[in-house]
């Protein structure tokens, strides 16, 4: 987040806290695509990450007056959308699959043979990757999204997480592996990676 | 530095978040052992791939949804938990996704619980309540028995008096007493009137401002002095339906005006139609003219009806300035009705009653209505206007049922009159699924000022489909030739619509928008008009031309010809399809005779050819009659229901109509 951004989202806030609805409403529109795309890795389902989405900026709202700037208001969102997902994923923790594209496309992997066609291969390998990043823990699950898809530093995703750098560090190492073995289960011949 | 701690390192130092020195320290270490190299690249390969991933877009905006969201959190209570709020607005916009519901359901299923724990906890307050009573009713109970022995039927003094109004409603859980709302929901900025008057049964006749109801004189005659002679209130009539027999005997048009209402009359008009077998009545609401105000007595409310004419609901507002004008009501003499001669007033049993009945005329249904006429499957015809035979020649039969409400410039703002207006008083016809058509029009000249009542009409009315048409935002420039023509130099101006600006264009695009061009009729008002396309109806008229519109539907146009000092009201002009009457009127004291003239003259014209069917002709301008009721003074907003299409009747005598 650089600080161009830092500044308007500042100045977007204050105009909220001072009764300006519109001004949330681009704050809405700014981050809600992001927001989105990093909570439909984290619970797995498009309409929850949607809900999810909602429900933090609703929240959001709700608490900006106690958003004291320490971190950038994208960083204290997630943070509250990751809540969010986790006491759904909390709630949900019965459902067999939150991702049905991925489990069919599992059920594909087992029965066919790979495409020749490069492209094809690449679709397959986001799949698994998909797939794969399903079966991590939500703990090492929501700390790759925080680091490879939000592209935060481990400073931010201490703040997010609330724990500490060294812990984001060992924690992120921890997702890591676990996700390579994860993908070299789902396909011994990946194992390029 | 164990072995773990270094692959962690070498993570970090992919993602560059290693100090300088860490950093090149891992450097080494990766440069020196291979094991780490290779993991360190299979990290780099994995985060690459990571990146790859096609992001995932929202499939729609949840800019309004959140939004919305926003104002209910600013008009709910703060502690109640988000989730639970996001179904309500699932259920009003419509779902998000397909998985929305399970994700509802787990909400209904979490509000259910929380509901029952509040049931749980209110039979908890009950028990405890009757176990801290029952043994003092006993006790006073045996004391009584003993002091009245020989009178055993007596009542025992000791047994709890049943709760209050307020105190069931504190016992009910929260959601069941949202329920009684017909929002459903929190109250909502703008919604504050509705809230004080469809509150709970028990609550209209303390809190909503009075109404009251006076039966009409027998003879059909209005009473003086009521709706069309309060000043800054609002009252109401309606081209009634009424019953052979009880229409005016005389002659009046049931629709139509007495010949004294003063046409200067400020205030709101809402004109119902309404069926009503039993009795002619209207209702006034919050009525400051005196007479017109709630009594009560004891525990018993009599409200007095007052009628001006048969068949018809009438609306006055009252100079509502908070609190102060519900509380004259309340303390108005209890005489006070007698004050005009021509009512009769009639006493109700209970306020409950009385609410009962109100949202019965809100569902289309008349006072006194029985069985048949709540079923609204088949309303009474419509009187024909100089008839009191809806069967007699000339009768509209039921194919023309107007609501309208006017609001007169020269009343309170407009804001403070639309929140006054009850829309639980505003009387729709049963929707008619033949009617494929929009329930409502309104054309005012704001937006904003007007919302909050159509939203509330909304929700009183949810078989009615609502259509808004209003004033494009105004720019600086009109806004300041509107603050000159508010000015003495120009009288008759007003702020809400600034005559003639060439700066002022009506928000043609809402005619695309709402539909207007479905409507079987269109009646559109406005004062003080100009050439037709050089002031809002003219261009909102051209806009439907476009459409086509007027080659499918008459177009009934009133505009009242400027003229300096007369305020508007002197004289009108129609228009209707291609025919129109020039707008020449004079200044007349009776300026609904003016109409009826114009009317009849419209309709004495032959339709142009190609035009039979959207001309209404005769029996169209016997309805337009029928509109006289408008009290011509027009102002701006309208609502207007197209019942059915109009069937082929006689043109109705002329000289009948005053």
């Amino acid at each position: 987040m650089n600080h161009a951004t830092g500044t308007a989202d500042g100045e977007l806030i204050a105009a909220t806290l001072g009764g300006d609805e519109a001004a949330f409403g681009q704050l809405v529109l700014r981050y809600q695509d992001r927001l989105f795309n990093g909570m439909v890795r984290v619970v797995r389902c498009e309409a929850t990450a949607a809900d999810v989405v909602q429900d933090a900026f609703v929240l959001a709202w709700r608490r900006l007056e106690s958003f004291a700037g320490r971190s950038g208001f994208y960083t204290w969102l997630f943070q509250i959308a990751r809540n969010q997902a986790i006491s759904r994923i909390r709630a949900r923790k019965s459902a067999v699959s939150l991702d049905g594209p991925a489990e069919s496309s599992a059920g594909q992997l087992a029965g066919t043979t790979p495409p020749p066609d490069q492209h094809l291969r690449q679709d397959e390998d986001r799949m698994l990757l998909e797939q794969a990043l399903g079966q991590l823990s939500d703990e090492h699950r929501t700390i790759i999204v925080l680091r490879e898809m939000e592209d935060m530093d481990y400073e931010q995703i201490a703040s997010v997480l609330e724990v500490p750098v060294g812990t984001v560090r060992s924690r992120l190492f921890r997702a890591r592996i676990q996700l390579r073995d994860e993908l070299l289960r789902l396909d011994p011949a990946a194992g390029r990676v | 530095m164990n072995q773990q701690t270094r692959e962690e390192l070498v993570s970090a130092w992919i993602d560059g978040q290693l100090d300088a020195a860490t950093a090149r320290e891992v450097e080494s270490q990766v440069a020196a052992d291979p094991a780490l190299r290779e993991l360190a690249e299979s990290l780099r390969d994995l985060s690459r791939q990571l990146r790859q991933l096609p992001p995932r877009s929202l499939k729609r905006d949840l800019t309004p949804a959140i939004l919305l969201r926003v104002r209910d959190e600013a008009g709910s209570a703060p502690d109640e938990p988000v989730e639970s709020r996001s179904v309500t607005r699932g259920n009003t916009q419509g779902a998000t996704s397909g998985s929305h519901a399970g994700a509802g359901d787990e909400r209904r299923a979490r509000r259910r619980s929380k509901k029952g724990l509040w049931v749980s906890l209110a039979v908890a307050a009950s028990l405890l309540g009757v176990a801290i009573w029952l043994p003092r009713g006993w006790q006073s109970a045996d004391r009584g028995l003993m002091s009245r022995a020989g009178n055993p039927v007596a009542p025992a003094s000791g047994v709890p008096a049943p709760a209050s109004e307020g105190e069931k409603a504190a016992a009910l859980p929260d959601g069941e007493r949202v329920a009684e709302s017909p929002e459903g929901g929190a109250s909502k900025p703008g919604m504050e009137v509705q809230d004080r008057a469809s509150d709970a049964s028990g609550l209209m006749s303390k809190s909503a401002p009075s109404f009251d109801l006076d039966e009409s004189r027998p003879d059909g005659r209005p009473p003086e002095g009521i709706a069309g002679k309060a000043p800054g209130g609002f009252g109401g009539g309606g081209g009634g339906r009424n019953e052979a027999g009880q229409s005016n005997a005389e002659g009046e048009a049931p629709g139509g005006v007495p010949a004294n209402a003063d046409p200067a009359m400020s205030g709101i008009v809402g004109q119902a139609a309404t069926s009503d077998k039993s009795r002619r009545d209207s209702l006034a609401v919050g009525d400051p003219v005196p007479g017109l105000s709630e009594r009560q007595s004891g525990d018993e409310s009599d409200h007095a009806f007052a009628s001006e004419e048969p068949g018809r609901m009438a609306m006055k507002s009252h100079q509502l300035e908070s609190g102060e004008a519900l509380a004259e009501e309340n303390l108005a003499p209890p005489n006070a009705v007698a004050e005009n001669p021509n009512q009769q007033s009639m006493s109700r049993t209970s306020s409950g009653d009385l609410d009962s009945q109100a949202r019965q005329m809100a569902r289309g249904g008349g006072l006194g209505d029985g069985p048949a006429d709540k079923s609204g499957a088949d309303p009474a015809p419509l009187a024909a206007p100089g008839s009191g035979d809806p069967t007699a020649p000339g009768s509209r039969g039921g194919q023309l049922e107007i609501v309208r409400i006017e609001f007169d410039a020269s009343s309170a703002s407009w804001n403070e009159l639309a929140g006054q207006l009850d829309p639980q008083r505003i009387v729709l016809p049963e929707h008619s699924p033949a009617a494929n058509e929009q329930d409502l029009v309104l054309f005012t000249g704001s937006e904003d000022d007007w919302l909050g009542l159509i939203n509330r009409l909304a929700v009183a009315h949810p078989q009615a489909r609502i259509r808004f048409l209003a004033e494009e935002a105004r720019s600086a420039a009109a806004a300041d030739a509107s603050q000159a023509l508010e000015s003495k130099d120009a009288p008759g101006a007003n702020s809400f619509l600034p005559q003639q600006s060439e700066a002022t264009v009506p928000t043609v695009q809402f005619v695309g928008r709402f539909g207007l061009e479905t409507a079987n009729k269109l009646v559109l008002f406005q004062e003080q008009l100009a050439e037709p396309g050089q002031n809002q109806l003219g261009l909102l008229q051209d806009q439907l031309d476009q459409l086509g519109y007027q080659r499918r539907n008459p177009v009934y146009r009133f505009q009242q010809p400027a003229a300096a000092g007369d305020q508007g009201q002197t004289g009108l002009a129609i228009q209707a399809g291609e025919n129109s009457v020039a707008e020449s009127v004079p200044p007349s004291d009776q300026p609904r005779a003016s109409l009826s003239e114009q009317a009849d003259h419209l309709a004495s014209q032959p339709a142009a050819s190609g035009e039979a069917e959207s001309m209404p002709g005769a029996a169209g301008m016997a309805g337009l009659a029928q509109l006289e009721t408008a009290r011509i003074p027009v102002q701006r907003l309208m609502i207007f229901v197209p019942a059915q299409q109009p069937a082929p009747a006689a043109p109705a005598p002329a000289g009948d109509r005053n």
